[in-house]
């Protein structure tokens, strides 16, 4: 006779009858970033938003641009995608060239976009009562996290979105 | 060369000798016959309500059902778990049969409804016929007919 057909232990029934009385925990809700530095700055993107990272991509430039946030464009899986300078959008003093470098490729709502981050540290969950609102004067951050002993900022999608389309009709 | 048909999971039991398959997709957990607490002045079909993860759930003896008769002490005897629709919202319903112990691959299509029009087999309004046998598909939606629906969710 197999143990599926012997007469079930009542001391086994009702330990399970226990355990399924049981309100399983609700866990903190948690947003995706996907992590990376910049200048030396920790910075955080909704996952959601980032479509792929590469490594050093050739680029070519387009002439009579300023090269302030356009730095060029890149061939990306066969389409050109406007390459953009996160950093002189994020903190227009320190430049717009970092070396070495990443490429990221931001998917916002549906504009793609290049960018060049330092390192891409990955995609962690961030609980959201770890999250504190952004100083005033911040306009791309939607809020500050403390991870791993870190401050990172958070960045805002739609308003990089509209500093992006804004920095590239510049 | 067969075709490549779309094929689906059923999880099949058995009340008595019969076979039945329920829809995999449909079935939340699939949880050891524990004691439920018995509903007074409930009808035969109605095991009793389980508390379940905080829900109170009632759970519905197919065997009695279909066959007249409480299902087996067993361990191979299971309540499955389903979503039940109800006017707006989902309601958690159980279900109580024997030999919940196997998961059948096949192509929802193979089930035809019957040719006869039986209100009274709620649980065989379509069959199928796998292997050697006949397997009548379970559709939660039409296990209850409006009035039993009445009684347990009104």
């Amino acid at each position: 006779m197999s143990l599926l057909d012997r007469t079930p232990d009542q001391v086994y029934l009702n330990q399970c009858r226990e355990v399924l009385a049981l309100v399983p925990e609700t866990p903190p809700p948690t947003i995706s970033y996907l992590l990376f530095t910049l200048a030396g700055q920790s910075f955080g993107l909704e996952a959601a938003c980032a479509g792929q990272v590469l490594g050093e991509l050739p680029l070519r430039s387009v002439p009579n641009r300023s090269r302030e946030i356009l730095l060029g464009l890149v061939n990306w899986e066969g389409s050109l995608l406007p390459c953009v300078s996160l950093l002189s959008l994020l903190t227009p003093e320190s430049g717009s060239h970092i070396l070495p470098y990443q490429s990221l490729v931001l998917d916002l709502e549906g504009e793609r976009y290049v960018t060049r981050v330092g390192r891409v540290k990955g995609i962690v969950r961030l609980p959201s009562q770890l999250i504190e609102p952004a100083p005033q004067a911040s306009r791309y951050l939607t809020g500050i996290a403390s991870w791993e002993g870190e401050k990172i900022g958070l960045l805002d999608s739609p308003t990089l979105r509209h500093g992006l389309r804004r920095g590239l009709a510049r | 060369v067969s075709e490549a048909k779309v094929s689906e999971l059923f999880l099949k039991f058995r009340i008595g000798e019969e076979a039945f398959a329920l829809r995999a997709r449909e079935v939340r957990t699939i949880l050891p016959s524990v004691p439920l607490r018995p509903l007074d002045n409930s009808p035969d079909f109605v095991a009793g309500l389980l508390d379940y993860q905080g829900t109170v759930v009632p759970v519905l003896d197919l065997c009695q059902m279909c066959a007249g008769r409480p299902a087996v002490a067993r361990y191979s005897t299971r309540i499955m778990l389903v979503d039940y629709p109800l006017d707006e919202k989902v309601a958690l319903l159980g279900m109580l049969a024997e030999q919940v112990t196997d998961l059948i691959e096949c192509d929802p299509e193979q089930f035809l409804p019957l040719q006869v029009s039986l209100p009274e087999a709620c649980l065989s309004g379509e069959v199928a016929r796998l292997g050697s046998e006949l397997v009548a598909r379970v559709r939660p939606d039409q296990l209850l007919s409006p009035e039993r629906r009445q009684q347990l969710f009104a």
